[in-house]
């Protein structure tokens, strides 16, 4: 079906489980279905909306924006939850605590570059296009994270 | 990035990813959430808090351009007549924070119509929280910085425009796009009227900054700069696909110069000179009139490529190539022409700590180098690159050197964008020192 003539449902049940996922990637899962639902507030409620080309560049675009908004305010809240959860939820056996205190110290655009980089497998140019950023933003956020996760995790 | 750690990003990664809730109807997810945040009002900015004194507390020490290649008004003479194109008016208006929708600059002039935007009134006061994200000077007295702040009325953060008129004794806000915090990463300035605010999308200025107008049609613009009249824009359109955009100062008239491909993060103005570095690794002389194809800076063996492009005067222009990067350091090697461009030969090569680099040049001899990985670090030559010093150094987990630029022997600056805060660095002394300089009303 052609995305440009779905109802907001239809896109919605199209895209919402990557969506979902990157937000909890963005996040952590207990923020992610809270960024995603006002990200689709803002979104639906856009007047620009009906005339987007690319709907699930830019969806993915208005969730970062979100998880960018929240973040601030609800960084030492997630930190808590996350480290909380950790124990119990997600943390996997097979990553060490470490790694995702290291992840979550990066920022989240860096977070999201390097979720599409590392678990989607996006080139520099695809992820700018996904994210609706300049190749050169993504290049520069990549070296950031490295540049941090080498620090932290040297 | 140590290749010991990529599995265990991507294991990271897919944890968290899996551990997302399980998607509920659309209904559902809408219901639980509350009514949208109103629209971004206009915000009145208070004094930012103070940590180090700017430059006045050193006698002769005066505020700087953010580059070497920024004029003033007194110079603005349009090398070259580009007729404007355009003039659709459809009226725009940005969400706050979903993006606005993206349209791709393709090899043709784009129709390089402005819109205009629902702007608010100039403030007086600074953000709270303001924090530094690229600077421009037209004179010594005359800068503005882009920054970001805290949303008064909402979470998050917005963007923030603010001058200033004493060389950055003080400061103050001044009219913001409607535009998402991230919509813009950088700031130039041609004179006291035309302004840009550039980035994933491109803002302009005829009025000081008292209101911005988005240029439709240039969309990824990785550089800006401003010299005699005319902008020159970088527009990336995705790998090996940049081209170099131009437009008088005074009009949104933006024009394809050539379609040869650029590397989109090296553009460097001086007066009528200007460069570019096409994909190919060539230095290019930049006119409206077109590219010129010049020499080859960097060797075969120079895998990171160009890494800086810098006009140190009429005729010399240098080139940082890069080696190979790991564990954070690269091999920086300057090449430097001295006949416009034509022949390069090796100067020096600048310290190995850092992978990703900038240069700029204060004067044929004086070279500053920018680097980072783990570190933040400043290099500086005074003798064309032979041998090399670290004039600053901080631990901080790797910052963007944004805008690291000379306006004149003496007088520099840079923005460290990244960890821990964004911060404004300054010096007066030709690079030999830099210091924190603090941002207040």
């Amino acid at each position: 079906m052609d995305v440009m003539v779905m109802t907001d449902g239809e896109v919605y049940r199209r895209y919402a489980d990557e969506l979902l996922r990157f937000a909890s990637a963005l996040v952590g899962p207990a923020g992610a279905e809270d960024v995603l639902g006002d990200a689709l507030m803002r979104v639906f409620g856009s007047s620009k909306w009906t005339e987007v080309q690319n709907r699930r560049a830019y969806l993915y675009r208005a969730v970062l924006n979100q998880a960018r908004s929240v973040h601030r305010s609800t960084q030492r809240r997630l930190a808590r939850e996350a480290a909380s959860a950790s124990e119990h939820r997600y943390e996997p056996s097979s990553v060490r605590a470490e790694v995702l205190d290291a992840l979550r110290r990066l920022t989240v655009r860096e977070r999201a570059v390097v979720f599409l980089t590392y678990w989607v497998d996006l080139p520099p140019e695809a992820i700018a296009e996904q994210l609706q950023i300049t190749s050169r933003t993504v290049q520069r956020d990549l070296r950031s994270a490295h540049g941090r996760l080498e620090v932290l995790l040297g | 990035m140590n290749d010991r750690l990529v599995p265990e990003i991507k294991r990271a990664m897919a944890e968290l990813a899996d551990a997302a809730p399980p998607t509920r109807p659309l209904d559902e997810l809408l219901a639980a959430r509350s009514a949208p945040p109103s629209p971004r009002r206009p915000r009145l900015f208070t004094i930012a808090a103070v940590t180090v004194s700017l430059a006045v507390a050193v006698a002769g020490l005066v505020f700087v351009r953010s580059r070497v290649d920024h004029e003033s008004r007194t110079d603005d003479t349009p090398t070259t007549t580009v007729a404007a194109t355009s003039t659709s008016t459809a009226t725009t208006v940005v969400p706050s924070t979903a993006p606005a929708p993206i349209a791709t600059a393709t090899s043709a002039a784009p129709a390089a119509t402005t819109v205009p935007s629902t702007n608010v009134p100039p403030d007086r006061a600074l953000a709270t929280g303001f924090v530094p994200i690229s600077i421009t000077w037209i004179s010594l007295q005359n800068g503005w910085l882009l920054g970001r702040a805290p949303c008064t009325d909402s979470a998050g953060e917005c963007l923030s425009v603010a001058r200033t008129r004493d060389g950055g004794q003080t400061w103050h806000g001044v009219a913001t796009p409607p535009a998402p915090a991230d919509a813009v990463d950088e700031v130039r300035f041609a004179n006291e009227h035309d302004g840009w605010l550039f980035g994933s999308t491109l803002w302009a200025t005829h009025d000081g900054g008292g209101t911005w107008q988005q240029v439709q049609g240039l969309t990824g613009v990785t550089r800006l700069e401003v010299a005699s009249g005319r902008a020159y824009a970088i527009v990336s359109g995705g790998s090996d696909t940049s081209q170099a955009f131009t437009a008088p100062s005074s009009s949104d008239a933006w024009t394809l110069v050539d379609p040869t491909p650029v590397i989109s993060n090296d553009l460097a103005l001086r007066g009528n000179t200007g460069y570019v570095i096409g994909t190919d690794g060539r230095v290019r002389a930049l006119s409206p009139a077109g590219l010129t194809a010049l020499g080859l800076p960097c060797a075969a063996t120079d895998s990171g490529g160009a890494g800086g492009l810098a006009i140190a005067d009429s005729t010399t222009v240098a080139v940082l190539c890069a080696g190979d990067g790991a564990m954070g350091s690269s091999a920086k090697h300057l090449r430097v022409a001295t006949d416009g461009g034509k022949t390069f030969a090796a100067a020096g090569d600048a310290p190995l700590g850092g992978t990703q680099t900038w240069l700029t040049a204060a004067s044929a001899t004086t070279y500053v180098v920018g680097a980072s990985s783990g570190a933040t670090s400043l290099y500086r030559s005074t003798d064309g690159g032979a041998t090399w010093q670290t004039v600053f150094e901080e631990g901080n987990g790797g910052a963007q050197l944004v805008d690291l630029g000379f306006t004149d022997a003496k007088h520099g600056v840079v923005v460290m964008n990244g960890a821990p805060t964004p911060t404004l660095l300054t010096t007066s002394d030709g690079g030999a020192t830099w210091t924190k300089a603090a941002i207040h009303d």
